[in-house]
């Protein structure tokens, strides 16, 4: 084997100066590393961590409760007009958007919808553009079954119906299945049309869900566009 | 009305549920049918989709329904199999560990259900269809089912409200009624329908009548 010398046994410990594969012992197992040991810290990549804490993303209306710092200190922030960000937890406005949203996906569209929604066999089983809510918040925001809704960020707004469902449990989110745009059949809007740019620095992911929401009853073709109240 | 025992040794039903031989089909293959087990259902709809694209069915209807997410409503002449979406909460009356989705678990505590199940047509062994049919174009083939001849059907509509289910209906573009064929074109092949053959889960179940329902529960 490259990385290890064949019956060389546990109870090796490597003789002063030695060098090389010789200098390690056998009971360091972690090959990948020059000394055999595992590592905490590396000298280069690691921009985070290495130990986990838990911070709040973002946008999250919610204060961190686990940890006394709100969001990541690495967190790599795109700053431009149309990427207005939300104030977060105990930051003055938070409560102008008091509501998480979760995207997921629907069984009859594939993937972000873009091959599936201009297909009439699995347009018919799902065919527009909905949200989902728990029935304590369609009772709070005056949202209807089947009505409209427009939801709103500090970047756009977009309209869509609403499912009241109990499913979705009390913790006032809004559920978004996200396969529509305006060339689906029939049309609808996507909810990738607000997210905000917010990239993890050491897996450089788009880290910009939950996006924390409010709402406004009606809306849609020949509704009138509500302001955040 | 007792329904006796079928014949397991040969696969044949008791002369009352064998209605291919009392069509006239001499020497006919076993009966054949679906079973649902609606408890591992995960409402995919790939038998909606599956049926459609085998038949030719077309499109019928984009509207969302609210209907959890049933959108296709029913069974019709454009809709062969429907999967249909019941979201049932019920309070709990007794502590459970094993409760699924419920809030805390506790005494009193609603416990919510999603039960979905894929609805057909039934291919009734007595069918009210094929029974009113004035022209014939409603017939039972030599497996037991009840299929649609297109090019009889004058589109009267009898076979739609003699249907005690509402399984057929007549299609707006020709004029006449359709309904599932249990895929005679497949199944006269050795091919399962092509609804049991998507199924992910096996929820639909194809195969000799004998060895469904209740010969199934009982074995």
């Amino acid at each position: 084997m490259p990385d290890f010398v064949a019956g060389r046994p546990p109870s090796y410990r490597p003789p002063a100066g030695a060098t090389g594969v010789d200098a390690i012992s056998g009971a360091d197992p972690f090959i990948m590393q020059a000394d055999g040991k595992a590592w905490l810290f590396a000298p280069a990549g690691l921009v985070d961590g290495p130990l986990p804490a838990h911070y709040e993303p973002q946008e999250s209306p919610f204060r961190n409760l686990l940890y006394g710092q709100q969001h990541n200190s690495v967190r790599q922030i795109i700053r431009h007009r149309e990427n207005r960000y939300q104030p977060s937890g105990d930051q003055p406005g938070s409560e102008v958007f008091p509501y998480v949203t979760t995207t997921y996906r629907l069984t009859e569209h594939h993937t972000a919808g873009g091959m599936s929604r201009f297909l009439p066999y699995l347009s018919e089983l799902q065919p527009a553009f909905f949200c989902e809510v728990s029935p304590q918040l369609a009772a709070e925001r005056a949202l209807e079954h089947l009505g409209w809704v427009t939801i709103i960020t500090s970047r756009s707004a977009i309209e869509a119906r609403v499912l009241v469902t109990e499913r979705i449990r009390p913790l006032q989110q809004v559920g978004l299945p996200w396969h529509w745009d305006r060339t689906a059949i029939p049309p609808g809007t996507p909810p990738t049309s607000w997210p905000t740019s917010r990239w993890t620095r050491t897996c450089t992911s788009r880290r910009s869900r939950p996006w924390p929401v409010t709402s406004a009853p009606g809306g849609g073709p020949g509704g009138q566009p509500c302001a955040t109240s | 009305m007792d329904i006796p025992p079928a014949d397991l040794s040969t696969g044949r039903a008791e002369p009352g549920l064998d209605p291919a031989a009392r069509a006239g089909h001499a020497g006919h293959p076993p009966r054949m049918g679906f079973f649902t087990d609606t408890s591992v259902c995960i409402g995919c709809k790939a038998c909606e989709v599956a049926c459609k694209e085998w038949n030719a069915v077309p499109e019928y209807g984009l509207s969302l329904t609210g209907m959890s997410y049933d959108n296709t409503q029913g069974l019709s002449a454009s809709t062969w199999r429907h999967v249909a979406f019941i979201e049932q909460s019920a309070v709990t009356t007794r502590k459970r560990d094993d409760a699924p989705i419920s809030g805390t678990g506790a005494e009193g505590a609603a416990e919510l259900r999603w039960l979905m199940s894929s609805d057909v047509c039934k291919h009734c062994t007595e069918a009210a269809c094929l029974d009113v049919c004035p022209t014939g174009a409603l017939m039972r083939t030599e497996f037991g089912t009840v299929v649609v001849q297109d090019d009889v059907c004058n589109g009267c509509g009898y076979c739609v409200s003699a249907c005690p289910f509402g399984v057929i209906g007549r299609r707006e573009s020709d004029g006449g009624a359709h309904k599932c064929t249990l895929c005679y074109d497949r199944i006269g092949d050795g091919l399962t329908p092509a609804c049991a053959q998507a199924c992910p889960t096996e929820s639909i179940q194809f195969g000799p009548w004998t060895s469904c329902g209740s010969g199934r529960t009982s074995g």
